[in-house]
């Protein structure tokens, strides 16, 4: 993974080396310097905190990859847990907000590890650390407006209702209509968490609510 | 603060009306010498040391007191000497570093001065005092004070004494034969030192005997082991007992009472020749421990053909006429009779003076663990099965074939930390420190059977640090053609038709996760402490580190002795160690062990625990917490009374602190002696009174 998340440590170098007169056709640099890091994005309090929310000490950490080799969102995506909690040994904390929330949870990456670390406790922290300093990501905020209408957290794409025709399974069920009840129920169970408040989500409160819920929605399926 | 503030009030009192540096008290009192030490500038830097000594030699009965630059050097020495002769002094106070560095030096100066060697006491004005209050000169000084006058409080009472000396049995007990069990047998041989070697399997040679080649240098392992096993049967002055168990030591440094266990092993031992006529005829057939159960070998057997003894062993488990009573084949065949199905386990019971411990290491056994589908998955070995299998007289006379379809595999991976490294309670959490390199070695020696063969390592880390080590990695990697892949093996998954292995692995330094396909995995496994160790552990009364191995006393400057004297341990009984380091410790074992025996006696420390055995009443609280089995209940007339062995004594004051009856007390440390260095401390004492 590149780290790609330090345009101003980007722009402060390439003023100070004075290679930004150096300029491509499309007016980005030629010369791409800041693909060093130079230890300002370093957080040295990084690794305190996550073990302060609940994370093993990530420095005991011996880069040997087995979690990588035995998570399933690894195997699919560019981002490999030892990378990750290699980037929570140097501190950069800054890169870290939004891509833990992509670890389904599994625990196989606890279940192997040699250190006895559980990575996937490491990102639960991370989670507990970004939403206390930068609040719920939208994404988050969107998918809950979800549930809390259709019961779902992603609307089944087409794809989806494709492949299970094809495996000649039956279409998934509306689940709307008959489980009001239930939507319901979470609802309450969301408003007496006060998970409704942390995430900025007024529902509930009649036509208003819903309607703001499914403005949200619709964004987040856009 | 109160008492310091007092001690200053006194000084000046001092000051005022006694002459610094010498008093004479009256005639028929005990004659202190204090001698305040500046240790340069470690504790003259912070406590004013001619202060003290003036504060000191204020105090009821010291004679002289002094304050010098180095009081351990040649010229400090002398100094305490003069001071003796000069004044009659009768003890001597030293305020310098701790007890532990130079109390020996000056007992031995006292001695030289003819002063009881017992009369003598540290006060630490260094480690308690200078080095803990370097920011505040004033108050340092004024413990200093404080520490000093409680010294003398002590030192007036202490009661001169005197160390005993104890003849030793010129004879050692070295347990395993193994490589470092060998080694201290003929080191301890070659200086004129009786040995009893024992030795639980059939065979001396341990774990060397079942390697083929040793890193870095790639020599022959049982070409270099064999001469040495033959010469440990040749030494007239090595006792070799095999498949004999310790089954109990007691005594203490230089007279050990030993009781061993010859296990029956049907075979008259005398009588054997080793022609091997028993095990041809024998029809049964079990997995041969020696080569990790590759190959097989009869229910009467040796274990490989270099043993030595080459004394045939009946497994009476296996054996069909333990069984049924039937058979006996090799009985009727053997030509000198020395098959005895009714031979009975045989006590030896002998005194030593000293004991090696050298009882080595069990591999690491995935399977338990389910490690990489190993003992599930056929063509899944460990790095020690695989050292059979390549070994010419390994169950495949040095053929390397898959276990699933007896084919040379063409394309092998190694797994390394295989039950290392690793903080999860089923693994050891340490460095088995030879897996690297005997992967390295075996990678090798496959490249030179087999040149097209491609070989790959899975590892974490490699370590690669000693004599050519580093070396042999370079060579390993260029000429040999090695591949190394850093990232620990996640899942390995078995294609049932070929059984060949799937590894799929994250290469971390590529970023990747990747698939490759092998015909064998070989998993190199780590050292865990042997079978039983827990056992001997109990036996020899010693202690061993949270790794399981044996503990020494001090990891640089006493690394093979333990904490009951005369005990030393040698090779990977105290931790994992390759061949060079284990030699080195049974030689440095051995010649701790002879140091001792060579002089003839042990000197036994006079401060030690005793018993009133008016007071005792047997209760035998103090035999439970003493951690040296020092104390045991005897009978007598008045009842049980406890008693102490002052050879095992260390005088660690734990029983005389525990028991209900205050019974026992400790030379040097009496209730009254440490009673009045307290008072001191507080204010209290009488000496200040008597002033």
């Amino acid at each position: 993974m590149t780290p790609g998340g330090a345009p101003e440590a980007q722009k402060k170098r390439s003023t100070e080396n004075g290679s930004s007169d150096a300029k491509s056709a499309e007016g980005g640099p030629l010369i791409v310097e800041d693909s060093v890091f130079t230890g300002a994005e370093h957080d040295p309090d990084f690794v305190k905190q996550i073990i302060r929310y609940g994370g093993k000490d990530v420095q005991t950490c011996l880069q040997c990859g087995n979690c990588t080799g035995v998570c399933p969102v690894s195997l699919k995506t560019p981002y490999k847990t030892r990378n990750l909690i290699k980037l929570c040994q140097y501190g950069y904390k800054r890169i870290f907000f939004t891509i833990p929330w992509i670890c389904a949870g599994c625990h196989r990456c606890h279940e192997h590890c040699p250190a006895d670390i559980n990575p996937a406790e490491v990102f639960v922290a991370i989670r507990h650390i970004e939403v206390r300093e930068k609040g719920v990501p939208r994404f988050i905020r969107d998918s809950t407006a979800l549930i809390l209408r259709h019961g779902f957290g992603a609307i089944p794409s087409d794809d989806i209702k494709r492949y299970r025709e094809k495996e000649g399974m039956p279409p998934l069920p509306n689940t709307l209509p008959g489980y009001r009840k239930v939507l319901s129920e979470l609802e309450a169970l969301f408003r007496k968490t006060r998970f409704t408040e942390l995430i900025g989500l007024e529902t509930g409160e009649g036509a208003a609510g819903e309607r703001k819920a499914r403005e949200r929605g619709g964004e987040a399926s856009k | 603060m109160s008492e310091n503030q007092g001690a200053g009030c006194r000084v000046q009192g001092a000051g005022d009306d006694g002459t610094p540096g010498t008093r004479h008290p009256a005639p028929g009192t005990r004659r202190v010498g204090v001698f305040v030490c500046h240790c340069g500038s470690n504790i003259g830097g912070v406590v004013d040391c001619p202060a003290v000594a003036e504060y000191a030699s204020g105090l009821r009965d010291v004679a002289v007191a002094k304050a010098n630059m180095y009081t351990c050097s040649t010229v400090g020495q002398e100094e305490i000497k003069k001071q003796v002769k000069e004044h009659g002094l009768d003890r001597i106070l030293v305020a310098s570093c701790t007890p532990r560095l130079h109390e020996p030096t000056f007992r031995r100066v006292a001695e030289e001065a003819g002063v009881n060697p017992y009369l003598v006491h540290m006060v630490n004005l260094r480690e308690q005092c200078s080095w803990v209050h370097a920011a505040d000169h004033a108050t340092a000084t004024e413990k200093a004070k404080d520490l000093v006058r409680m010294g003398v409080a002590r030192i007036r009472r202490l009661e001169p004494l005197s160390a005993r000396e104890l003849g030793v049995e010129r004879r050692v007990l070295v347990i395993g034969g193994g490589i470092a069990g060998i080694q201290a047998s003929l080191d301890l041989a070659a200086q004129g030192i009786g040995v009893v070697l024992v030795e639980r399997t059939p065979s001396i040679g341990g774990r060397m005997a079942q390697l083929d080649k040793t890193f870095p240098t790639g020599d022959c392992a049982i070409c270099v082991l064999a001469p040495k096993m033959v010469e440990v049967l040749h030494t007239p002055g090595i006792r070799l007992l095999t498949y004999t168990e310790v089954r109990e030591v007691s005594g203490f440094a230089g007279n050990f009472d030993v009781r061993l266990e010859r296990k029956s092993r049907y075979v008259d031992e005398d009588k054997c020749v080793g022609c091997g006529a028993c095990s041809e005829k024998c029809p049964v057939s079990v997995p041969n421990e020696f080569d990790e159960s590759m190959g097989k070998r009869k229910a009467i057997y040796v274990p490989f053909p270099q043993a030595a003894p080459l004394k045939y062993t009946l497994d009476s488990k296996n054996c069909i006429h333990f069984k049924t009573g039937k058979c006996g084949l090799c009985k009727k065949v053997c030509p000198v009779g020395a098959v005895d199905f009714d031979m009975k386990p045989e006590e030896v019971r002998l005194r030593v003076g000293a004991v090696i411990v050298a009882t080595g290491f069990d591999p690491y056994v995935p399977h338990i663990r389910g490690y990489y589908g190993y003992k599930e998955y056929p063509n899944v070995i460990t790095a020690l099965e695989l050292e059979r299998l390549i070994n010419a007289s390994g169950p495949t006379r040095g053929e390397v074939l898959r276990p699933s379809d007896g084919k040379t595999p063409r394309r092998i991976a190694f797994a390394q930390c295989v039950g290392s490294r690793n903080w999860k309670s089923t693994s050891n959490k340490y460095c088995s420190k030879v897996c690297c390199m005997y992967t390295m070695k075996l990678a090798q020696l496959l490249k030179e059977h087999y040149s097209d063969m491609s070989v790959s390592v899975y590892y974490i880390d490699i370590r690669a640090a000693g004599k050519g080590f580093e070396e042999f990695y370079h060579k390993v990697r260029s000429v040999g053609g090695v591949e190394y892949i850093r990232g620990r093996p996640a899942r390995v998954l078995e294609d049932p038709a070929t059984h060949n292995l799937t590894i799929r692995a994250e290469e971390t330094l590529l970023n990747k996760i990747t698939e490759r396909e092998y015909d064998l995995l070989v998993l190199s496994i780590g050292m865990d402490p042997p079978e039983g160790i827990e056992n001997l552990q109990r036996l020899l009364g010693i202690s061993r580190s949270p790794d399981g191995f044996f503990q020494e006393v001090h990891p640089k400057l006493r690394p093979v002795d333990t904490a009951r004297d005369g005990i030393f341990i040698a090779g990977c009984a105290q931790g994992p160690k390759d061949i060079p380091d284990t030699v080195a410790q049974a030689k440095a074992a051995a010649s701790s062990a002879a140091a001792m025996l060579v002089r003839g006696k042990v000197t036994v420390e006079p401060l030690t625990a005793f018993v009133d055995e008016a007071l005792c009443e047997g209760c035998g609280l103090c035999v439970t917490v003493c951690p040296y089995g020092a104390p045991r209940i005897v009978d007598t007339k008045e009842g049980k009374r406890s008693r102490v062995e002052e050879a095992l004594c260390h005088g660690c004051g734990t029983c005389a602190a525990s028991c209900p009856r205050l019974a026992i007390a400790c030379r040097g440390f009496s209730d009254e002696q440490l009673a009045s260095e307290a008072a001191e401390a507080f204010g209290g004492g009488a000496d200040e009174e008597a002033r």
